[in-house]
């Protein structure tokens, strides 16, 4: 018999029954223990309060008051063939209290690796993103960064009259934290998944625009060439009760189909503690991955979208504060913030998913979601938590 | 003009040229057609995306809206 040391328990006894064997169980419990039991199926309600416990027929389990003269029938019949399979003491059981946890206020030693990458444990992951191709729709990346030398990179412009060079910088910065190195030069190891293959695609203009045509060409283009993962740091706002775009929603849907998983950043809007802005389009779209920002002490980013309406929920956080990566310009790297900059991270842990797993579409979500380390905030801020390398 | 986006449905994606071309025909000018989305992306002029939706076979038809980098920028 499992009896529990510590915990208080109640002096009854909860038997587990062969399944589809009430009768013969009925029959057994008597006979071994004397015990006579009635079933959640008697109605009448003397027979249940003359017996001296209950089967529970759905979950094939009896529980009964046991003499200390008829636990050791009870326990030989646990050795013995027949129905009764295990016997435990029940225990008592309260309301789970809530307690506060402490925010991991201890600064974090940047010399080796981001704070971000330590946050999603990737410095501790021996997968490195090798074999995937990762996409990163964006402003373009800077094709010759010396951080990047030596790394595959495939790119294509989807802005008319620019080449897919990033003079804005933004795009190098998310394809630095998504891909890039784990020993730079100089400064900190940045990139979650510094062996994937690096699809760099321009649907933002030098000027940081775009239209909805060049973000589906670019996800259409990441689809051909077989990319797992899509990561768009890009966005438009909306405002509460406005409904998602089924056209967005029906292609993430599709490359989902064909084994491409789209992370796209929540946005920026919010202005916490006051004002909670709802998730921008498309990442409000139910099949497109939400990421919201959090800190270097686990909290939530001021600007930081939330779950405001039905759809458009936020489904996973990471970090998005003070993030080191590339630039397009000297020095080469970078601190900036933002849900766009929690989104790379989201996307490079997915994969190294990919490759740990061979996870791909919906099944790299779950992973994502399963995996993530809960966080004690909102649902509706943080959905499933802040995601960890596997 | 305005810039449009339309979505096909599953059971035409076999048929996306004969879609197209009824599209063409109801007044769009066609940027891209996205095979594996499903998708056809272009222009109609103001007032022209009725035509579009009910040409048979589209799902839905959406104006494309302005997608930006997103602020705030730097630390």
């Amino acid at each position: 018999m499992s009896q529990p040391t510590s915990t208080e328990t109640t002096g009854r006894y909860l038997v587990l029954l062969e399944s589809g064997s009430t009768a013969a169980s009925v029959r057994e419990l008597d006979h071994v223990a004397g015990i006579q039991v009635a079933s959640t199926t008697d109605t009448v309600a003397e027979q249940i309060a003359s017996s001296d416990g209950l089967i529970f027929h759905e979950l094939g389990i009896a529980l009964v008051d046991a003499t200390p003269d008829q636990l050791p029938g009870l326990n030989r019949a646990v050795d013995e063939p027949g129905p009764v399979l295990a016997v435990e003491a029940e225990r008592v059981v309260h309301a789970i209290t809530a307690t506060d946890q402490d925010a991991d206020v201890t600064a974090v030693d940047e010399s080796a690796f981001t704070w971000g990458l330590q946050a999603v444990r990737a410095n501790l992951s021996t997968a490195t993103g090798k074999g995937i191709r990762v996409a990163v729709l964006d402003t373009g990346f800077t094709v010759a960064h010396a951080d990047f030398v030596g790394r595959t990179v495939t790119t294509s412009s989807f802005i008319p009259g620019e080449a897919v060079d990033d003079a804005h910088g933004h795009g190098t910065h998310c394809v630095g934290v998504s891909c890039g190195p784990r020993k730079p030069a100089s400064g900190p190891g940045y990139g979650v998944a510094y062996e994937a293959e690096i699809f760099a695609g321009k649907v933002l203009s030098n000027a940081g625009s775009g239209s909805d045509g060049g973000i589906l060409a670019g996800i259409e283009w990441a689809i051909a060439n077989g990319c797992a993962v899509i990561s768009m740091s890009l966005g438009a706002a909306t405002r509460p009760g406005t409904a998602y775009s089924a056209i967005f929603e029906q292609a993430a849907s599709r490359a989902l189909a064909k084994g491409t998983l789209i992370i796209a950043a929540a946005g920026n809007e919010s202005r916490r503690p006051g004002s909670v802005n709802p998730v921008g389009h498309p990442a409000n779209c139910p099949s497109i991955m939400a990421v919201g920002a959090t800190d270097v002490q686990g909290a939530l980013g001021f600007f930081s979208c939330g779950t405001v309406d039905a759809v458009g929920a936020v489904d996973v956080v990471a970090p998005g504060v003070d993030v080191y990566s590339s630039w397009n310009a000297a020095p080469g790297t970078k601190r900036l913030q933002g849900t766009s900059m929690a989104t790379p991270h989201v996307a490079g842990v997915a994969a190294l998913m990919a490759e740990r797993y061979g996870a791909r579409g919906f099944e790299l979500w779950a992973r994502l979601a399963q995996t993530a380390r809960r966080l004690p905030l909102p649902s509706t801020d943080v959905g499933a938590g802040l995601v960890q390398a596997p | 003009m305005e810039k449009v986006v339309v979505s096909i449905a599953d059971d035409r994606l076999d048929r996306l040229p004969e879609v197209v071309a009824a599209l063409r025909a109801a007044g769009l000018v066609v940027d891209d057609v996205l095979e594996a989305l499903g998708l056809v992306t272009g222009a109609v002029r103001a007032g022209g995306l009725a035509a579009l939706a009910a040409v048979d076979g589209v799902l839905d038809v959406e104006r494309q809206r302005g997608v930006r980098v997103l602020p705030p920028e730097g630390p």
